[in-house]
């Protein structure tokens, strides 16, 4: 029986290892080799990843609590919403499922625009804190800055931090909430020590999720970061096309991804040590 | 009865509606100190809401719940001193079987080996003593029950109240529970409240049963009066094997469409007499009756016999030879007691 599995994973194999691990070893290679004269020359030399920690360790670090705010705002409110859905709105708990989905339809520029035209210097914000008089003129740091990445970003990625949780809290049955309300847990409690245990996969895979999707993009900061709030993924595109540093821009990609299955390691470890039994179980 | 003057537990004009639907009809229930009490009756009588208002998950529309004479009414399940066993038990999966049974203690912040110390106790209560470590999914469904239960238990509530205890074993595993919960209630001299379907259940383990039906609670006693003594239509049919025989009573006599009398006070009108079969049996001086059928139980014979009003008259019989006496097609005289038939009067 197990052999004859084994063959037929051979095609799902191949088709995997030709067009995803292959070029992906091929791309990390490429991070050793050297450019002379706009050529791409194999070689053995660790210069892109020097520029990688030399010129773009800041930025690195930047994206990083980009992402890692975006991720952390979209697994809140996520779960706020999730939460919601699952206990609160009874029957119409599939609907404000559906709601998020649909604004998935919307696509991904239509909103950077929408947020361009509301926290614009002449957009709907400004306009409306000028009118209330909270400010005579339009404040500039609303629109091009991190902050406005990341309110587009969490705007984006939120239905893809809520249907993991909402999933998850499916799996949450009524009984172990009513068992722990009998045993004399608080709403706190029930909530920290039977609902977020049991969803932790939920709420780890929408982290991943918001967090990777929010580190590697490089639109959303085009657009709405100005200077401040660049991104690394955009000279990721700049070392590949204008500069046509190939090596360079493999060592950001990988460098980026290096940085952010470490960041998710360490998140995972910390929500496993937190998540520990209630102090005093006996183990 | 009880008649005890400040019982642990007293429901008073208690009574539930969802919107326009009554689900539980106000009721007044007193229960003892060290009772084993079974709710018994069909699904959607209203005995799961009735132990779920109890519990503290659902709010009474009227009336009080008081426990150990305080007032608990208004208090939610995590006030009260009542624990619960879930019929579907709502372990947790996140914990080991230890954990689970120490959740309730750990929320107290009892300290660690005082929690650890019960764990073993309620463990060894429930004959799971070598499974402290194992998680939830490793268990099978009598496992998880015990765990359920010691659960409960280690919270020393006033009242344990279960839902449906057994109605997810198999037969064989549901005696054995059985078995436990009597050893269990003997051992930790508890208040017990549970709910079943199942009269045999009710019987097994209760020594104070109420029959609940549309709401209403139709009679509350020992199980002995409950079987013997049916107050009402319902409970005589409901529980256990009966035949119903339609009278009527005049002047305190009531002749039965069968064809005997006998003196009984009452309102005149029309009566049903209950008996139950294995008070039936063949006397020089009873009916007239002819054996239609006769079915082997092992322990007993089922005889149907056809009285000459054309009712079917329910005999059983332990008798060895019970199987020569009842053959089909047998003309023979059959009756009983005066004190084993209740009579009931018909509204």
């Amino acid at each position: 029986m197990k052999h004859h599995f084994n063959l037929f994973l051979v095609p799902a194999l191949a088709v995997l290892m030709g067009v995803f691990a292959i070029p992906v070893v091929l791309l990390f290679a490429v991070s050793f080799w050297s450019v002379k004269n706009f050529k791409l020359q194999p070689d053995f030399t660790f210069a892109a990843w020097q520029r990688f920690i030399g010129v773009y360790g800041d930025l690195t670090l930047y994206t990083l609590m980009i992402g890692l705010a975006t991720g952390l705002l979209c697994t809140v409110l996520g779960f706020v919403f999730a939460y919601a859905a699952r206990f609160k709105a009874g029957r119409f708990g599939d609907l404000l499922l559906v709601a998020t989905l649909i604004t998935l339809f919307g696509g991904y520029l239509v909103k950077i625009y929408a947020w361009k035209s509301i926290l614009g210097a002449d957009g709907l914000m400004n306009q409306a804190l000028m009118a209330l008089g909270v400010t005579d003129q339009p404040l500039a740091f609303l629109i091009y800055s991190r902050g406005a990445v990341i309110v587009a970003l969490v705007h984006f990625l939120l239905p893809f931090a809520i249907l993991p949780i909402y999933a998850s809290l499916r799996n949450v049955s009524e009984t172990t909430i009513e068992a722990a309300r009998d045993l004399g847990a608080s709403g706190a409690q029930v909530l920290t020590r039977v609902i977020i245990p049991q969803s932790l996969s939920g709420l780890f895979s929408a982290f991943a999720f918001s967090f990777l999707l929010a580190a590697g993009d490089y639109v959303t900061p085009m657009l709405l970061g100005g200077t401040s709030g660049s991104m690394l993924g955009q000279f990721v595109l700049l070392e590949f096309s204008t500069n046509f540093n190939w090596p360079a821009g493999s060592a950001l990609s990988f460098g980026l991804l290096f940085a952010c299955l470490i960041l998710m390691a360490l998140i995972a470890g910390l929500s496993a040590w937190i998540m520990r039994p209630p102090r005093g179980a006996p183990s | 009865m009880i008649a005890s003057s400040s019982p642990l537990l007293r429901l008073s004009g208690l009574s539930k509606s969802f919107g326009p639907v009554i689900a539980v009809e106000k009721l007044d229930l007193d229960v003892a100190a060290g009772d084993f009490c079974a709710i018994l009756g069909p699904s959607g009588c209203g005995k799961s809401t009735l132990l779920r208002m109890i519990a503290g998950f659902i709010e009474p529309s009227t009336g009080s719940i008081a426990i150990d004479g305080l007032d608990v009414t208004r208090l939610g399940p995590e006030k009260r001193p009542t624990n619960m066993v879930f019929q579907s038990y709502g372990l947790f999966p996140h914990l080991t079987v230890a954990q689970n049974i120490g959740f309730g203690l750990a929320l107290g912040k009892r300290p660690r080996e005082e929690i650890a110390q019960r764990v073993d106790e309620a463990l060894r209560l429930v004959r799971l003593d070598t499974f402290g470590d194992r998680t939830i999914d490793r268990l099978s469904g009598g496992q998880q029950q015990r765990v359920a239960l010691a659960r409960a238990l280690i919270m020393r509530p006033k009242v344990l109240l279960l839902d449906e205890p057994l109605a997810a074993l198999d037969l064989k595993l549901r005696h054995q529970m059985q078995e436990e919960l009597r050893r269990i209630h003997r051992e930790i001299g508890g208040t017990f409240i549970f709910v079943t379907h199942d009269q045999s259940e009710a019987f097994g383990l209760a020594n104070l049963v109420a029959v609940m039906n549309q709401g209403r609670i139709e009679q509350i006693g020992s199980p002995a009066e409950i079987y013997l003594h049916p107050k009402t239509l319902f409970v005589a049919d409901f529980v256990g094997e009966t035949t119903l025989l339609d009278g009527e009573r005049r002047n305190g006599r009531v002749r039965l469409k069968a064809g005997i009398e006998f003196d009984d006070k009452g309102r005149d009108g029309a009566v049903r007499v209950v008996v139950r079969p294995e008070r039936v049996a063949i006397r020089p001086d009873g009916l007239a009756a002819v054996v239609t059928d006769a079915v082997f139980f092992g322990s007993s014979l089922k005889v149907s016999l056809r009285l000459p009003s054309d009712e079917t008259l329910i005999l059983r019989s332990s008798a060895p030879d019970a199987a020569e006496d009842y053959k089909t097609g047998t003309r023979l005289t059959v009756g009983w007691d005066a004190h084993d038939q209740q009579v009931i009067n018909l509204p």
